[in-house]
């Protein structure tokens, strides 16, 4: 602003004394164009320039912050930009990072965010600012400087404004879902999912006999693997992905050949910034030998931010894992949890394969997909990101307290499904409780209180359906909780299935059609604190290979007679006998398939869930049963003998679809999405 | 000295107008389904989640291959693009594999040697596959997916001169660069 105004006047003074000379017509215009050409930049820096392009769905503003002016660097970034009265700002100066909510001209600060401090002149800077789902996130320089929560506004333009500095390539990158996998099934060439950025690295055969130069995919259902080679100049590395991805996690099946350090890598930046999960072995001669690491290699250097015992073994095949996800950094083994960290460092990049074998590392089966968390121990501010449904709350010491005869604070995005949702929680004789699927006025809530409390679920832990203020109990038991102890609470939402946890131990279950998404939150009736929350997405379910073998025995007819020795299923030696898999599955499980052809003929299909084949008293059974020129199906459901419910369902097209579960404690059937049998059993 | 202000203003102005050409950022998108010519095996189909409802392909041969010894055919999808400005392209391809031995494409790119798109490992799912950068003259060109492996499927593919853009979903259709077949027009 200070350059503009005296500039802006010299250029005027001379136009006026140029266009006093017919002849210089010609050069008044092009001075003028020159002029206002110039002055473009100088003007976008005061106002915001707004992009053109508008995304749907998760975008970030990404761009090269160049510095000019340190001390008078200010960045203003606009984002869901409706008008000027509506809109996220994002500021950024030496001293400060603010997000601020304008709705209706007034300004709130949202989130949490800390200063990027004095800035380096003539510094080239990334920049980024997230917006996703219901979070913004600005990433300057590597560092996640804000991070917000807020749904108010939704669409909208985008903009920015620098002084003391400039924006030049400022561009929209869509963000969506982070998937990719790889079995390192191929040989050819043109393949550029995996890029090596240090050591060797390579497809090779796992096989160990004389074929094993040949290379031919088609002898072995997991022919190769990628390997890695460390070489004298340091380790191997190798990357996949991009620049933009966050909040995921990388696993792989790996198999170290030595006894040095083995690991995978997040939020790779460059070869000397980046996060990784670091296995020693067990066999090591070095001094970190036996350990697991989670390290963070910033400007080169490397810090270890969490460590546990326990190595790995030369030769031995595991799964190794590495979740990121604001600021939360886990590492597992073989899917058992082995350590966890916070670092606030990089916030997105790519992910990677790292060893320190000369030997070789040989890594299988990656899979990379989004990974999302909510934590909070309370112990900093962070407007908007609960949103307070009812009593009072106060965030105090570390804690988030509740007071008055009922309180419910709320947060997280309605959209999430299938999560594992806990909380420390304590109260002298109050109720303590979690919240889940809360959408519009309707939720279901975990709550328990002490024997001496004079609530109805004293001495109970109930799960309870809260909607447009009517509360229906869905399911309730003996449950011990302890005046003015902590406990820790788990509520456990999974596709209509709904658990409560106190301290490790499951006390009750209840499964209902509706609590499949939803917000979650903390419930408490007569003053009751809470501490250390943490939201974590289920691993989706894993599918049972066994349809697959059978379906496409067209296109795999070579394969026909080796899965019929070797599948999952066993062949009934009658025609009418069942078919039973050779597994045993323990815990929850469906069974999901497809009715094709309702009407066209009669016939009846019987499913065994948790049965055995000798005893036909054991377990539950569906039996469908379809007749010719109908489109009505007829359910039973039975355990031996005795049945339990019937139904008869009207389909509406020819074919339907079935799921037949055990889900907690109960077993649940529903047809093309509608509940016919949910019993508890 | 005034006789050469205007000459100056004049290649000023014009410098400033071709460098903010220069600098923007060119995107452009393709329909699989925007072919100027398809050759069997290559076929059309349609679809409720591919982008513009239909997508092409190498349909899935009977039995599959199970070895990467090369295609059956040379059936072909050519699109004819319109390339505002010369410059290096990223090329993407908006892709759906049926399995390790149904995850590529031959690109040819007007009279150049084929490459290969494909090769990774994500399969029965429609993501973005990053293919060649390629030095492009303005004007017209000519692209060719190739079959290489029955089970490929191609929704859109995408030209643009922003290194750092990636596409993570379907891309916005830019008729304007596409030269399709009068019949079709």
């Amino acid at each position: 602003m200070t350059r503009r105004g005296p500039f802006r006047r010299v250029h005027t003074m001379r136009c006026e004394a140029l266009l006093t000379h017919p002849r210089h017509g010609l050069m008044a215009v092009f001075t003028a164009l020159v002029v206002v050409c110039l002055l473009v930049p100088a003007h976008a820096q005061a106002e915001p320039t707004m992009l053109d392009e508008q995304l749907d769905g998760p975008y970030a503003l990404a761009g090269t912050l160049h510095v000019s002016d340190p001390e008078n660097l200010r960045v203003e970034l606009l984002v869901d930009w409706q008008d000027p009265d509506n809109t996220y700002r994002v500021t950024m100066t030496p001293l400060l990072t603010r997000v601020e909510r304008v709705v209706a001209g007034t300004a709130v600060a949202i989130g949490r965010t800390r200063a990027h401090g004095a800035f380096e002149p003539e510094a080239d800077l990334e920049l980024t600012l997230r917006r996703e789902g219901w979070r913004l996130e600005l990433i300057v320089d590597r560092q996640v400087l804000a991070r917000a929560w807020d749904t108010t506004l939704e669409g909208g333009r985008v903009g920015y404004s620098v002084t003391g500095g400039a924006l030049p390539d400022a561009m929209l990158q869509p963000l969506g879902e982070v998937y990719m996998a790889d079995d390192f099934m191929r040989t050819g060439g043109g393949n550029t999912t995996w890029e090596a950025v240090s050591g060797s690295w390579g497809i090779e055969s796992l096989r160990v006999d004389e074929q094993r130069d040949r290379m031919e995919a088609e002898k072995s259902a997991n022919a190769f693997s990628y390997v890695g080679r460390a070489t004298e100049e340091g380790p191997a590395l190798a990357t996949t992905g991009y620049w933009f991805w966050s909040d995921y996690s990388i696993g792989a099946a790996v198999r170290p050949s030595g006894p040095e350090a083995v690991g995978v890598v997040a939020y790779y930046q460059d070869p000397a910034n980046y996060l990784a999960a670091r296995w020693t072995s067990e066999l090591s001669e070095e001094p970190d030998a036996g350990t697991l690491q989670i390290v963070r290699v910033a400007g080169g250097e490397r810090q270890v931010l969490a460590q546990a015992d326990g190595g790995h073994i030369p030769g031995q095949w595991y799964r190794l894992q590495l979740r990121v996800s604001e600021g939360v950094v886990q590492v597992h083994v073989d899917d058992e949890p082995r350590l966890a960290a916070t670092a606030e460092l990089f916030g997105q990049g790519q992910a990677g394969l790292y060893t320190e074998s000369s030997e070789g590392t040989n890594f299988d089966s990656v899979t990379i997909q989004n990974w999302t968390t909510l934590v909070d121990d309370f112990s900093e501010p962070a407007p908007g990101r609960w949103s307070i449904s009812d009593g009072s709350w106060e965030q105090t010491d570390g804690t988030l307290r509740a007071t008055g005869p009922e309180a419910i604070a709320l947060t997280g995005s309605a959209d999430w499904g299938r999560y594992s949702w806990e909380a420390l929680a304590r109260t002298e004789a109050g109720a303590i409780g979690l919240a889940a699927c809360s959408r519009e006025d309707d939720l279901f809530v975990l709550r328990l209180a002490p024997a001496g409390s004079d609530l109805t679920c004293a001495g109970q832990a109930q799960i309870v359906r809260v909607r447009g203020g009517e509360e229906t109990i869905l399911a309730s038991g003996a449950a011990e909780v302890r005046p003015g102890a902590w406990h820790r609470l788990r509520f456990v939402a999974d596709d209509g299935l709904l658990a409560g946890y106190l301290d490790g131990e499951r006390v009750l279950d209840v499964w209902h059609p509706e609590a499949m998404a939803g917000q979650v939150g903390l419930y408490a009736a007569g003053g009751a604190s809470f501490d250390s929350v943490y939201l974590q997405m289920l691993p989706p379910p894993r599918i049972a290979r066994v349809a697959k073998e059978f379906t496409e025995g067209d296109e795999h007819w070579e394969m026909v007679e080796w899965a019929s020795t070797r599948a999952a299923w066993l062949k009934p030696d009658d025609e009418e006998g069942a078919w039973w898999t050779k597994g045993d599955y323990f815990g929850d499980k469906t069974i999901a398939f497809e009715i094709k052809n309702v009407e066209s003929s009669a016939g009846e299909v019987r499913l065994h869930l948790e049965a055995a084949p000798d005893d036909e008293s054991a377990g539950v059974t569906l039996v469908l049963v379809t007749e010719k020129g109908s489109n009505t199906l007829r359910a039973t459901l039975q355990s031996g003998e005795e049945t339990i419910e019937e139904a008869s369902v009207e389909v509406e097209s020819t074919r339907c679809s079935v799921r037949f579960e055990r889900k907690g404690t109960w077993v649940v059937t529903t047809i093309d999405g509608n509940v016919v049998f949910s019993v508890q059993r | 000295m005034r006789r050469f202000i205007v000459p100056t203003i004049v290649v000023l102005a014009i410098l400033m107008v071709i460098g903010y050409a220069w600098a923007a950022s060119i995107k452009i998108v393709v329909e699989g389904e925007d072919y100027y010519s398809i050759k069997p095996s290559m076929a059309k189909a349609p679809s409720q989640v591919a982008s513009g409802k239909a997508y092409i392909h190498i349909p899935l041969r009977r039995p599959h291959a199970t070895t990467e010894t090369g295609p059956a055919d040379d059936g072909n999808a050519r699109f004819r693009v319109r390339i505002p400005s010369a410059g290096v392209y990223q090329l993407w391809a908006r892709a759906h594999w049926y399995d390790a031995c149904g995850n590529s494409f031959f690109v040819v790119v007007d009279d150049k040697p084929a490459t290969i798109v494909g090769e990774d490992g994500t399969y029965q799912k429609w993501h973005w596959v990053k293919g060649p950068r390629l030095q492009l003259t303005a004007g017209e060109h000519i692209i060719r997916f190739q079959n290489r492996e029955d089970g490929a499927k191609l929704d859109q593919f995408m030209l643009t001169n922003n290194a750092r853009y990636v596409p993570v979903r379907a891309e916005k259709h830019t008729p304007e660069y596409i030269i399709k077949p009068p019949k079709n027009q």
